[in-house]
């Protein structure tokens, strides 16, 4: 297990009460799996997933890398551990500088990394092809893509510095079916080059069911059920996955 | 891109010629500015002195232009600092919001925006004693509040946009994203601000010289200029008129440029209100 999440909680104020948005939360990943994280809206996915970037911080709890703890403190920390784990954000348009050019955003991380200019630029090339965007894209804003492209970006820039763990935020939601295909492909295609482990965040039990090795289900704030896709889809426990299911199956029409 | 250009030499036009005659002024003097020459007191505007004489017979067109880097330059100056000032501050404190640094900032606007700027810096200029040094000092200590919450605000609308916690997980540094990300953003509407305020700026320092509190006699600043010469207004008029049409065509020539910055720099909004009904 290379990383691991223990008693990890964040509360928020609302109307003078106090909810957890992350209660608690306890599982693992094994290098090079994909596992999904499902859920309802305001289940509490993606304060977790920011939990674990650090973006957001946590009121208790620890994650632990190659189990170690992970701190947020100082400059180099992060950037230690964003060299391990990336995110990639629901909106890929509002991820981007809207007045950096595509290339740049995609740089950075390499810049930040050890490369210096010329191998970035030769590595952006590498990571363009490699996420099925033309090399012309470099010198456009994130304006002018459309949402399939800005995701691909997105996955592009985060794929640069070769993290262990990528968190993929409802990457495909906002994505019409043909779309979301070409982007788990592509995904699938980067782990199994890599042996990348992916947090695969989404609300959609059907999409998660065909895509990931593992689930976790979460509701309220905490993971209510955990295990192997065929499992969860055959027998769940959890009413929030039974309903997941329900929803799943009543909108399947054709 | 190249009308875009003309447009900010065409806004900062007014402001250049000002900036112009501040740095070169004093080479195009007629007579010495400081030289007493009493027996040509009060001489009318004429051949040899276009803008006459004061009492000590002195030659107000080149006191005029030997006084503009006091004025003009000044306040340019003072502008620039308090902008500068402001939003660094503004910065700073915008991007770790809830900070000690934050919450003291944010106490000392209140105060400072509490009272009239001229009030105040009449307050600390009077405490610190007169002299161009302390009213520029004073007149600093309340005018880079107004950028200071102008940008902490701005800031804080984007702190959290993604695309900046993006750059964190790419890997830059706070700094980097306070100067590479935030600043950019801040410049804009401190900028607007700065080109409005110039003017304003520009009347509050000879303001200040005018009731005692700024340059001393002998400079040739124009709020003292007028001061010096304010029991002559019925009798010898162009010694009180000269340096208010001097000061009145400055600021005028500062607000057309910040007007005209503001427009191009906010072109958005300046459709807008064209749009509104109400406007």
């Amino acid at each position: 297990m290379f990383l691991r999440v223990s008693n990890l909680c964040k509360y928020y104020q609302k109307d003078g009460h106090s909810f957890a948005a992350a209660d608690r939360i306890n599982f693992s990943l094994a290098a090079g799996e994909i596992v999904g994280l499902l859920g309802i809206s305001g289940s509490g996915k993606s304060t977790l997933a920011r939990l674990l970037t650090g973006l957001t911080p946590a009121d208790s709890g620890t994650v632990l890398l190659d189990e170690r703890p992970v701190n947020f403190f100082s400059q180099s920390d992060r950037r230690n551990y964003y060299r391990q784990i990336q995110y990639i954000f629901q909106e890929p348009a509002s991820a981007f500088h809207p007045s950096h050019t595509i290339g740049s955003a995609i740089m950075e991380p390499l810049l930040h990394n050890g490369y210096n200019k010329a191998q970035a630029k030769t590595e952006l090339t590498h990571l363009l092809q490699q996420t099925g965007l033309d090399t012309a894209y470099a010198d456009r804003f994130i304006y002018q893509l459309s949402g399939g492209e800005a995701q691909r970006a997105a996955i592009a820039r985060a794929i640069s510095i070769r993290p262990r763990l990528l968190i993929c935020d409802e990457i495909t939601s906002a994505l019409d079916t043909l779309t979301q295909r070409q982007i788990l492909n592509l995904l699938l295609h980067l782990q199994q080059q890599y042996q990348t482990t992916i947090l695969f965040i989404t609300h959609d039990i059907a999409l998660a069911a065909g895509f990931c090795h593992r689930l976790l289900v979460m509701s309220q704030g905490s993971i209510v059920e955990e295990g192997l896709c065929s499992d969860i889809l055959q027998n769940p426990h959890h009413h929030s996955t039974r309903q997941l299911l329900q929803a799943a199956h009543e909108l399947t029409f054709i | 891109m190249a009308s875009k250009k003309s447009s900010y030499l065409f806004a900062a036009l007014p402001l250049l010629i000002l900036l112009l005659i501040s740095l070169t002024g004093s080479f195009f003097t007629l007579h010495d500015p400081y030289q007493q020459q009493l027996q040509n007191a009060l001489l009318p505007p004429g051949c040899e002195y276009p803008c006459g004489t004061d009492r000590y017979g002195r030659c107000i067109f080149s006191r005029l232009l030997a006084g503009a880097p006091v004025s003009i330059l000044t306040a340019l100056l003072l502008t620039a600092a308090a902008a500068l000032s402001g939003t660094a501050a503004g910065l700073y404190a915008g991007y770790y919001q809830g900070s000690f640094f934050d919450k003291i900032l944010q106490q000392l606007t209140n105060v400072i925006l509490a009272f009239p700027g001229l009030l105040l810096a009449l307050a600390i200029a009077g405490i610190a004693g007169s002299g161009m040094l302390n009213a520029a000092a004073a007149l600093l200590c309340s005018a880079w509040a107004p950028y200071a919450r102008l940008v902490r605000r701005q800031t804080i609308s984007v702190r959290q946009a993604p695309y900046l916690e993006a750059a964190k997980l790419s890997g830059c540094s706070d700094t980097e994203i306070l100067l590479c990300y935030l600043l950019p953003i801040a410049v804009k509407p401190a900028l607007i601000m700065a080109a409005a305020n110039m003017g304003t700026m520009l009347l509050t320092l000879s303001g200040l010289s005018f009731l005692g509190l700024g340059a001393q006699p002998p400079s040739a600043e124009w709020g003292l200029m007028i001061s010096s010469n304010r029991s002559l207004l019925q009798t010898a008029p162009w010694t009180v008129f000269a340096p208010g049409m001097a000061l009145f065509i400055a600021v005028c020539c500062c607000n057309f440029s910040g007007n005209a910055i503001h427009d191009l720099l906010e072109p958005e909004q300046n459709n807008l209100m064209k749009e509104s009904k109400y406007v």
